[in-house]
């Protein structure tokens, strides 16, 4: 089975693409509209330099190179909702050309990827069709894979990785006003592709997928062909259906655009910083501070920022004695440290630092750092943490089973745990929890 | 007022002001330029009684400098065709009432001959400035590509054809033209270009491709090779010149021409703009070819089916794209040859003003020939100007001269220069 | 161009041909198709060239303004509780 994706993003910038108006937050249908992106007759389009810029960005994390100089197409295609009944795409010189993304250890070869405008949207109505141009203008890339994917789980997966990806390096907001669409092509071994247009979302592309995989089978395996051809997801029904023929497909008209001329992107390059992303960052922090790669891996995930927290400390001590804080600590107060991670980074420094050269041992380097990121002064924190033991032990007085039990298997704190989360009521987390118990019992 | 009873016997505006202040400057507009308060309808009916939002950046400077305007001039729909026959009315030649005003903007040209000091600005693309200034008898300048700003002109073709200017002498051309250049964001092409210094060069030595005379009328042969006798006597350097690849322009420009119009007119399809009432419970499809098929002249269908075959498929290769290296040549040609003269020196058209039975008997090809010399320049986003030469029957002919990329200056010298060797006569006009 | 191409390429930019103007458009385009062949033998530079003013075109810095007329162009148009009607889509 051969699975390839066009993935459109929406890209992140404040006005549209050809225009200046707003590109989210409209209140109604066709209030974010301007006689340019309503396509009236004389307006000109002007390119809006931060689709550029993020197009770039995108380029870099699919390792594909970039054109010195590119230029923008018109796409033919009549439909109510595009405004002047031509895309303004790319053809000759996309943004981003021939690349490679790895999903894991296997490479997902990148086509090609090109900046494009959206168009309004439209939606049935009574016997015509109603149509809200607000979207129209809104600057996309649709990124093209090669036929690289062989399962439907697969394509989910490489979305949500490649997604995450995006979101970092774009600063991509996850607040729904920006949706990701893919069309998606499948084919099986010796066969003809069918391609399912215009799929909203992970969970769509890996039903759509499988629900294809599995009427092409059947098709195959009762002796029938596969036609070539174009189908649309049911997304309440779960399943695809042949689109209407197309008269014209393929017929479609690419002429380049001479309005706005050629863009010189290469200067823009220049001027860009470059965000790395999460997993460049563990491929880096494993070969930069000779970490294993699932720690590195549960760092980064956790969060971007955390890794960073850490290849400050392991500048300021080592690796090692950065990564022993990083993981315990640190990583079980994280949710109250993510937020003013930067701001306090130089304090966590210093603490770390006088535990290095032994101005305080690690049980007093632990509190500091609780106390600091929870913001409860040092003794309350000693206090809860005594309090914490005190309550361990009780319970395991009252189990004395547990202590034997714990040197055999590993789950049996969990009823430790389990009776102190109740009795405490949530006071501590869980993760201090476990570490303490693990502590007490072990050391018994 | 004057403009309306003129109006009504030449027919020039598709729309006029009924007044407009005295002492004023008057200015004009082809329908295919918007303004706020006029209609603009680009000569077609796909577009009948569409009223802009908004002023094209030439309207705006054009009234921000104390100019009036006074009416939309009549056109080729959508700037297609060589005789400003095809549009919603049809102007009449100032100098014979039978005869074509030239095209796509004749009205334009009609209005700048019969006016005093008018300022008629229209459109460039395919038959240029050149043909209607030179059926008309009047100047036109056509500037770079890149140097007057095209936000707000309903372009049917995108690459070619910048705002021209049409007036009855030199000092109108040159001081409108500085009125209305310069960088507009709207225009992201023209913000790029380099500013307008005029005054600085002088017309010395110009280039005549070799055999051009042998491709025209009697007349306009007698009219051209009078000029060049007249240039001679200014001590303008004229010399001939082997120029072949001018030639190569027809072709490309009229695939490229094709090719775009294509693109720009499919907006129109009785949605959003211009006809819209029309049976919505039909398919989309279908919907949009009923107004397509309603409402666009013979001339446009022609160009949007013979534009749609351009890029079909390996025609987009063979025919396009190929046409895009060709116009690169022949720009390289153009360099070569202007870096060695002030300008390339051409008659404006191979005939006169045709009478309109003339026109309506006139071959698709021949007519699409009407262009040859105006189209080249056009084509490559060069400089030119129309001047009237003669007046063989009656009728004006016009001597073109092409000048290097942003070198209008040298044109405006040309203008002025001529004006004083050269008599240039008005149309005895008629109420 | 044929009869059939003619009919075809009429298709597929939407405009409905009657048959005079098929036959019109056959002859018309016949002829200026033998004008266009010359491009066959023309010689051509690189790189192509789809804008005469050659122009790095200027862009836009990323800031929104809302239109303030959106409401008067809306007035020329179909309009259904704030949509632009428009024909059925299918």
């Amino acid at each position: 089975m051969k699975i390839g994706l066009e993935i459109h993003v929406q890209l992140p910038t404040r006005s549209k693409m050809f225009c200046s108006c707003p590109a989210v937050g409209a209140a109604g249908p066709n209030e974010h509209i301007c006689p340019g992106c309503m396509g009236m007759p004389g307006t000109k389009p002007s390119l809006n330099k931060e689709a550029v810029v993020i197009g770039i960005k995108i380029a870099r994390l699919l390792n594909c190179s970039v054109p010195d100089t590119m230029w923008f197409n018109r796409k033919i295609y009549f439909y109510p909702d595009l405004c002047r009944h031509y895309q303004i795409t790319q053809y000759e010189t996309p943004i981003a050309q021939k690349g490679v993304y790895y999903l894991g250890k296997k490479p997902i070869r990148i086509t090609e990827a090109h900046l494009e405008e959206d168009p309004g949207t439209v939606t049935r109505s009574g016997d015509g069709s109603l149509t809200d141009y607000n979207r129209s203008g809104m600057p996309l890339i649709e990124i093209v894979t090669e036929p690289d994917l062989s399962t439907p789980a697969e394509a989910r997966e490489f979305l949500t990785a490649l997604l995450r990806d995006i979101r970092h390096v774009i600063d991509l907001p996850d607040d729904g006003e920006r949706t990701i669409r893919a069309d998606c092509n499948i084919s099986m071994a010796g066969s003809e592709r069918c391609e399912v247009k215009n799929v909203n979302g992970l969970k769509n592309v890996e039903r759509a997928l499988t629900y294809e995989a599995v009427r092409q089978t059947k098709i195959l395996k009762a002796g029938g062909k596969i036609a070539r051809e174009t189908r649309h997801y049911d997304a309440e029904r779960m399943v695809t259906t042949s689109a209407r023929k197309k008269e014209y497909a393929g017929d479609y008209a690419y002429v380049c655009d001479p309005v706005f001329g050629k863009v010189d992107v290469k200067s823009i390059m220049d001027g860009i910083e470059h965000k790395e992303s999460p997993k460049n960052m563990v491929a880096r922090l494993v070969s930069e501070y000779s970490i294993d790669v699932r720690i590195a891996e549960q760092i980064v995930n956790t969060s971007v920022g955390l890794a960073e927290l850490f290849e400050h400390l392991a500048k300021n001590v080592v690796a090692d004695m950065a990564l022993k804080w990083v993981t315990g600590p640190i990583s079980s107060s994280w949710k109250a440290l993510e937020k003013d991670v930067v701001a306090r980074t130089a304090d966590i420094t210093d603490i770390v630092i006088r535990q290095r050269d032994g101005e305080i041992n690690d049980v007093e380097c632990a509190m500091l750092l609780k106390a600091l990121i929870t913001g409860k002064d040092v003794d309350a924190v000693r206090k809860g943490g005594a309090d914490l033991d005190a309550l361990i032990r009780k319970a395991i007085e009252e189990n004395p089973s547990v202590a034997d039990d714990h040197k055999k298997n590993d789950k049996a704190m969990n009823r430790i745990i389990g009776i102190v989360m109740r009795e405490s009521g949530g006071a501590y987390s869980s993760s201090d929890v476990v570490d303490a118990a693990k502590r007490i019992l072990d050391g018994l | 007022m004057r403009h309306i009873s003129l109006n009504e016997r030449y027919h020039m505006f598709s729309e006029a002001a009924s007044s407009y202040e005295d002492k004023k400057l008057t200015f004009s507009l082809s329908d295919d330029i918007v303004a706020t308060g006029f209609t603009a309808s680009a000569g077609s009916r796909i577009l009948e009684g569409h009223r802009p939002v908004y002023d094209s950046t030439v309207s705006a400077r054009m009234r921000a400098a104390g100019g009036s305007l006074i009416g939309k001039t009549n056109m080729d729909e959508f700037g297609i065709g060589m005789f400003s026959v095809t549009g919603t009315d049809i102007p009449k030649n100032p100098f014979d009432l039978a005869r074509s005003c030239g095209g796509p903007c004749g009205g334009a040209a009609c209005a700048a001959s019969l006016l005093d000091g008018h300022v008629a600005l229209a459109t460039s693309a395919g038959g240029g400035i050149s043909v209607p200034a030179s059926f008309c008898g009047v100047l036109g300048l056509t500037p770079t590509h890149g140097r007057i700003s095209r936000h707000g002109l309903i372009d049917s073709v995108s690459s070619m054809g910048p705002i021209g200017i049409m007036a009855t002498n030199a000092d109108l051309l040159r001081r409108y033209l500085k009125v209305i250049s310069s960088g507009d964001p709207n225009d992201p092409v023209s913000a790029a270009q380099p500013d307008l210094v005029l005054g600085k060069s002088k017309l010395k030595a110009v280039a005549v491709p070799n055999g051009i005379t042998d491709l025209v009328s009697t007349g306009v042969r007698e009219a051209f090779d009078r000029s060049v006798g007249t240039l001679r006597d200014m001590s303008v350097d004229v010399e001939y010149v082997d120029i072949p690849e001018l030639d190569y322009s027809m072709s490309a420009h009229y695939i490229l021409a094709t090719a775009e119009t294509a693109l720009n007119l499919a907006t129109y399809c009785g949605m959003r703009v211009g006809q819209q009432s029309g049976d919505m419970s039909l398919p989309f499809d279908d919907y949009f070819t009923s107004f397509r098929t309603k409402y666009f002249g013979t001339g446009v269908k022609k160009r949007i089916v013979a534009g749609t075959y351009m890029t079909l498929g390996d025609n987009r290769n063979e025919l396009y794209m190929r046409s895009l290296g060709i116009r690169r040549l022949v720009m390289s040609r153009y360099e070569e040859i202007l870096s060695e003269y002030d300008a390339i020196l051409t008659p404006s058209t191979p005939i006169t003003a045709p009478t309109f039975d003339e026109v309506s008997g006139i071959r698709y090809t021949d007519e699409y020939l009407t262009g040859r010399f105006a189209v080249p320049p056009v084509f490559c986003g060069l400089p030119c100007l129309s001047v009237p030469c003669g007046y063989p029957d009656g009728v004006p002919a016009g001597l073109q001269f092409t000048a290097a990329r942003w070198n209008e200056d040298v044109l405006t010298d040309a203008a002025a220069a001529w004006e004083k060797a050269f008599d240039i006569k008005a149309p005895e006009a008629s109420l | 161009m044929d009869l059939l191409t003619v009919k075809r390429v009429a298709g597929i930019a939407h405009i409905d041909l009657t048959e005079e103007e098929l036959k019109l458009f056959e002859n018309d385009l016949s002829e200026i198709f033998d004008l266009l062949k010359a491009v066959n033998n023309t010689p051509v530079e690189d790189p192509p060239c789809f804008d005469p003013a050659d122009a790095y075109g200027a862009l836009r810095e990323d800031v929104p303004v809302v239109y303030g007329n959106a409401d008067e162009m809306l007035k020329s148009m179909s309009m259904y509780n704030g949509f632009v009607r428009g024909p059925k889509i299918v």
